[in-house]
């Protein structure tokens, strides 16, 4: 009989489960290209990791700079709103 | 004769009890049942004959032409099932411009969302087979989201006078080489992005899809806006393009049931310029959604939205220079598939600079232009274009 490996969609902060991957078992969690899980509650207190890699990609850097950013912020908006702010341009009132 | 009645005897002769497998002259017999290996399973693994002329491999080499179910429509489900109930779980598209997953069957239930992230420079197309059923009812409104998957829009720029940058064309646009918005320049916006030339050769309709030919093609990317020429302080910024929306193409070979929420390869929006103490700058034009695709062989429902919109143009700056020269140009918006797209937005004065309008019924609408004078007043981006490029249908074609 064909195995499956069962991997637990878990959320990166809480570990609430999200989810289940039953996969083959000739393949790899990395073949599974997870790049992140949160669940719902999370996101909204520590926003969108879709949303944080398109403004990061369109505004500052690359992917690898992205995966760099992501690890100096654990993965929150509110420390990547901080970090993203000391790279942006300061905005200046118009009189 | 004796030596004569004992040729063709054929079958008839009983077999040992416990016998499968019959002798005769013409060659073995299964006198019934099925011969298998150790771990067949059906539908999964190893393989089977039975008696009835039935049988089953996972692949099979004939005449030298390797027969495999990953050609199948619905794929080979070697990856396994996918069932997200909550949250958001984004994979990674690994910079690769098609991605295919084989599932066996594909479950977002509950208030579940699957993203997408890292696509190739100038996007990618998704391909989600599902070799059992497909299950998109959560309550999200993006419970599948390609959104940005598609061309990356233009880099933003600074200084005084410096010109903006083209978005990219989004990959499977074929025919033309222009529908990414293009960059604005200092006192011009930039045109948006032409619409696909032989745009009825691509799938969105079935009289297309039953030549078994299917082109989709990602959003392109908005070009970024342009800087004044006039800029005494530390250097304005213009708003980057927005990125194209990614393609994505769903094969069901079980059943579809698509209720309540939606799925969405909508454009981002462009970036709004930074005001920094010069002259105006030009807000980012929108990238273009890009088309999606489904099939399946049977339907329980299909309810839920599909969005392949655009994204709005970005904001250009006003100016408190005071200074004679030109505003920065907004740039266009990325072009798709459809028809007219969004128009640019209309910028301050003096010397108003507007962004080219989006070049798609997908399309992102051009980004707005700056302004360079004493009184000149931020402008607002393009809208965005509506959904096109889009079909859900049932699966007539494929086998």
């Amino acid at each position: 009989m064909i195995k499956l490996n069962k991997y637990i969609l878990r959320c990166r902060f809480c570990n609430k489960q999200t989810g289940e991957y039953q996969y083959h078992s000739d393949l790899t969690i990395a073949d599974l290209n997870i790049a992140d899980i949160r669940c719902s509650e999370c996101e909204l207190l520590n926003g969108s990791y879709k949303e944080m890699h398109d403004e990061f990609l369109r505004d500052i850097g690359n992917h690898d700079e992205f995966l760099k950013m992501m690890g100096k912020t654990e993965f929150k908006k509110q420390n990547f709103d901080i970090e993203i702010a000391k790279l942006k341009p300061k905005e200046l009132k118009i009189k | 004769m004796v030596e004569e009645q004992k040729i063709e005897t054929n079958y008839t002769e009983l077999p040992p009890d416990g016998l499968n497998i019959i002798p005769s002259p013409s060659g073995s017999v299964m006198k019934g049942g099925a011969m298998q290996s150790p771990n067949f399973v059906k539908g999964s693994s190893g393989w089977q004959i039975d008696a009835q002329g039935n049988a089953e491999f996972r692949s099979m080499t004939l005449a030298g032409f390797v027969l495999s179910s990953k050609g199948a429509f619905g794929g080979n489900g070697s990856d396994g099932a996918l069932s997200i109930t909550s949250g958001t779980t984004t994979i990674s598209a690994a910079s690769a411009n098609v991605l295919v997953k084989n599932y066996t069957t594909i479950s977002i239930t509950g208030s579940g969302k699957l993203a997408f992230s890292n696509p190739a420079s100038d996007g990618t197309i998704i391909i989600l087979k599902s070799s059992g059923n497909t299950t998109l009812t959560s309550s999200s409104a993006t419970m599948i989201d390609v959104t940005g998957m598609g061309g990356i829009g233009g880099a933003a720029v600074t200084g005084a006078g410096t010109n903006g940058n083209s978005g990219t064309q989004g990959v499977g646009v074929w025919f033309n080489t222009t529908s990414f918005g293009v960059k604005g320049t200092s006192g011009t916006g930039g045109a948006g992005g032409v619409i696909i030339t032989n745009k009825n050769l691509f799938a969105k309709t079935t009289t297309i899809i039953q030549s078994k030919v299917i082109y989709l093609a990602a959003g392109s990317g908005g070009a970024s806006g342009a800087t004044a020429t006039v800029d005494p302080g530390p250097g304005n910024t213009s708003g980057a393009g927005g990125r194209g929306g990614g393609a994505l193409w769903i094969e069901c070979a079980g059943a579809l049931n698509f209720t309540t929420g939606g799925i969405s390869s909508a454009g981002l929006v462009g970036g709004n310029a930074i005001y920094t103490g010069g002259g105006g700058s030009g807000g980012g034009g929108g990238g273009s959604g890009g088309m999606i695709l489904i099939l399946y062989n049977t339907l329980t429902a299909n309810t839920g939205n599909v969005t392949t919109i655009g994204g709005v143009g970005g904001t250009g700056t006003g100016s408190n220079s005071g200074g004679t020269g030109t505003g920065g140009g907004g740039g266009g918006g990325g072009g798709a598939y459809g028809g007219a797209g969004g128009a640019g937005g209309n910028s301050g004065n003096p010397n108003p600079q507007n962004g080219g309008a989006g070049g798609g019924t997908s399309a992102g609408g051009g980004g707005g232009g700056g302004a360079d004078g004493a009184s000149g007043n931020a402008s607002t981006g393009g809208a965005a274009g509506a959904s096109d490029g889009l079909l859900v249908t049932q699966n007539l074609y494929f086998s």
